[in-house]
């Protein structure tokens, strides 16, 4: 790969060329999961909250 | 008819159950019992517990094996990774809806190698997966599960997903066909995401017909994938039938084969294609050797982002579980994308991507189809590919060119080994969106061949 010439040879950025591809600004209640839903595979959670373990250590 | 019903073809068994010669719940069960039967090679991780209801969808109830990287609400979805160990899919795969609302019925999910990081399933979670053909050796992959689902009869059709070689490699290897769409072809909505800009996932199937039927389903603009085109999908079954008189073909890739075994199946296949009234001609191509370092770079730089939503906490077991060829990937991803690397290796391997995607378009203004050899040779026994660091990589480097220019291919059986009943495919390539030039060309090298099987069952029966 590094013994190829790349003078000037644009970096690919999609394939297909396609570019700027937008969706409407809206929501889209198909798409949403329930609360029940969201947190089904959660290992760890309580009253409706994802409880992860603690990362900041007390000051000593 | 002589054949039992889970070795008939996805065709075959729509036309059947149409005729009133069989009912699909017989066809289901059928299935059922080859996959109890054929436990031993470790083909499916999660199987489907009840049949369903009658449906009247075009696919009508037709078993279906699918990818475990694809979310199928019901089944369990791993990628064959510790890390997704008994997850719950709380939403559905853009494509596995589409093919379970034409009637599809999932009857299992299909082993990989983990995270689709490999080319063997031998670096799945959950052990390997032996191929059909030749227990000794691998599938391929990393649709490993997938093609030998339909090389054992134990399924009627599979879906699979391929960023550079994981449809049409095992599919090559375990004597079936594999259609690799253009990429955004095929919607990745709800597929555990590997190499965002290459993935596509597609139909592995025992004929091309049926590929072409399956192809015609999963394809299509989708709202919930942004790089899907918005193309119009043709009728792919147009395309079956077609003479190839005056089509013209390069052939590219020759000089890489192993031994002369390899290259005199390959010069068979090119005489095939000239019997049929293509013109086939010697092409080169840009070495394919350059796209080793291109897409072990671009795929790695992207697992590095994919893999880091597998945090433990939303869902999944913690980053401990991730095993050593997921960490190597995250680390030289991360690597290739730093300050001061990405320049150097990221931006550069991007633009030979665009060189090969040059390349690609000036050889497509020369020839109507590439065919190609998909690997430079047999499947390996059980156990060789640990041996390669970058097995995938130099297995898979003639099928990386294409894949890293986003075209479609499609690998059809070009041989059977009498010694191993191990098999070779033909890769036979497109322009994007040009999915039917290669359908048209693999029907028709298909039927006038002797490779594939289930073809051969089919015309002896008629």
């Amino acid at each position: 790969m590094m013994a190829v010439d790349v003078a000037g040879v644009e970096p690919t950025h999609h394939t297909t060329g396609a570019s700027n591809v937008w969706r409407t600004d809206e929501i889209d209640y198909d798409r949403m999961l329930s609360q029940e839903s969201a947190l089904a595979q959660a290992a760890h959670v309580h009253q409706n909250f994802i409880v992860v373990d603690r990362v900041i250590e007390e000051e000593a | 008819m002589s054949r039992n019903l889970h070795q008939l073809t996805l065709t075959e068994v729509l036309s059947g159950v149409e005729k009133k010669q069989f009912s699909m719940p017989e066809v289901q069960q059928a299935v059922q019992k080859r996959m109890e039967e054929t436990q031993d090679l470790n083909i499916y991780l999660a199987t489907a517990t009840e049949l369903p209801e009658e449906n009247t969808g075009v696919l009508a109830g037709v078993p279906i094996a699918v990818k475990d990287n694809i979310l199928t609400p019901g089944l369990v979805t791993t990628a064959s990774a510790n890390v997704l160990r008994g997850y719950q899919p709380q939403y559905e795969a853009t494509v596995a809806k589409r093919v379970r609302e034409a009637g599809g019925f999932f009857i299992g999910k299909t082993n990989m190698d983990a995270w689709a990081h490999g080319s063997s399933t031998e670096t799945s979670d959950f052990g390997p997966t032996k191929n059909p053909r030749n227990p000794e050796h691998i599938p391929g992959g990393s649709s490993g599960g997938s093609a030998a689902a339909v090389a054992a009869d134990a399924c009627i059709a599979a879906i699979g997903t391929e960023t550079a070689g994981s449809i049409r490699q095992p599919s090559a290897w375990c004597g079936t066909v594999g259609l690799k769409p253009t990429y955004g072809r095929v919607s990745r909505a709800g597929i555990v995401a590997m190499g965002s800009s290459l993935d596509s996932p597609g139909p592995m199937t025992k004929t091309v017909e049926d590929a072409a039927f399956l192809l015609e389903l999963m394809a299509g603009q989708d709202k919930y994938d942004g790089t899907t085109g918005s193309q119009p999908v043709p009728r792919y079954h147009d395309s079956l039938n077609q003479p190839l008189k005056g089509m013209k073909i390069g052939f590219i890739y020759q000089e890489v084969l192993e031994d002369s075994l390899i290259q005199s199946a390959y010069e068979q296949a090119r005489k095939d294609l000239e019997k049929l009234g293509a013109v086939v001609e010697t092409a080169v191509a840009m070495e394919s050797e350059y796209a080793i370092g291109v897409y072990a770079v671009v795929q790695r730089a992207e697992v590095s982002s994919n893999l880091a939503r597998y945090d433990g906490i939303r869902y999944g077991q913690d980053r401990s579980h991730f095993g050593t060829e997921a960490k190597r990937r995250i680390m030289l991803g991360t690597y290739t994308l730093s300050k001061g690397y990405a320049d150097k290796f990221y931006v550069r391997a991007q633009q030979v991507r665009t060189k090969y995607i040059q390349d690609f378009e000036r050889l497509f203004s020369q020839y109507d189809v590439l065919v190609a050899p998909v690997t430079p040779g047999f499947a390996l026994k059980l156990g060789e590919s640990k041996k390669y660091p970058f097995f995938g990589e130099l297995i898979d480097r003639l099928v990386e060119p294409c894949s890293l220019a986003g075209l479609p291919g499609l690998s059809v059986p070009c041989f059977v080994d009498p010694k191993t009943n191990l098999t070779l495919g033909l890769n036979i390539l497109a322009p994007a969106f040009e999915e039917g030039r290669m359908i048209q060309v693999a029907h028709a090298y298909e039927q006038a061949t002797a490779w594939n099987p289930w073809v051969q069952s089919m015309k002896e029966e008629a």
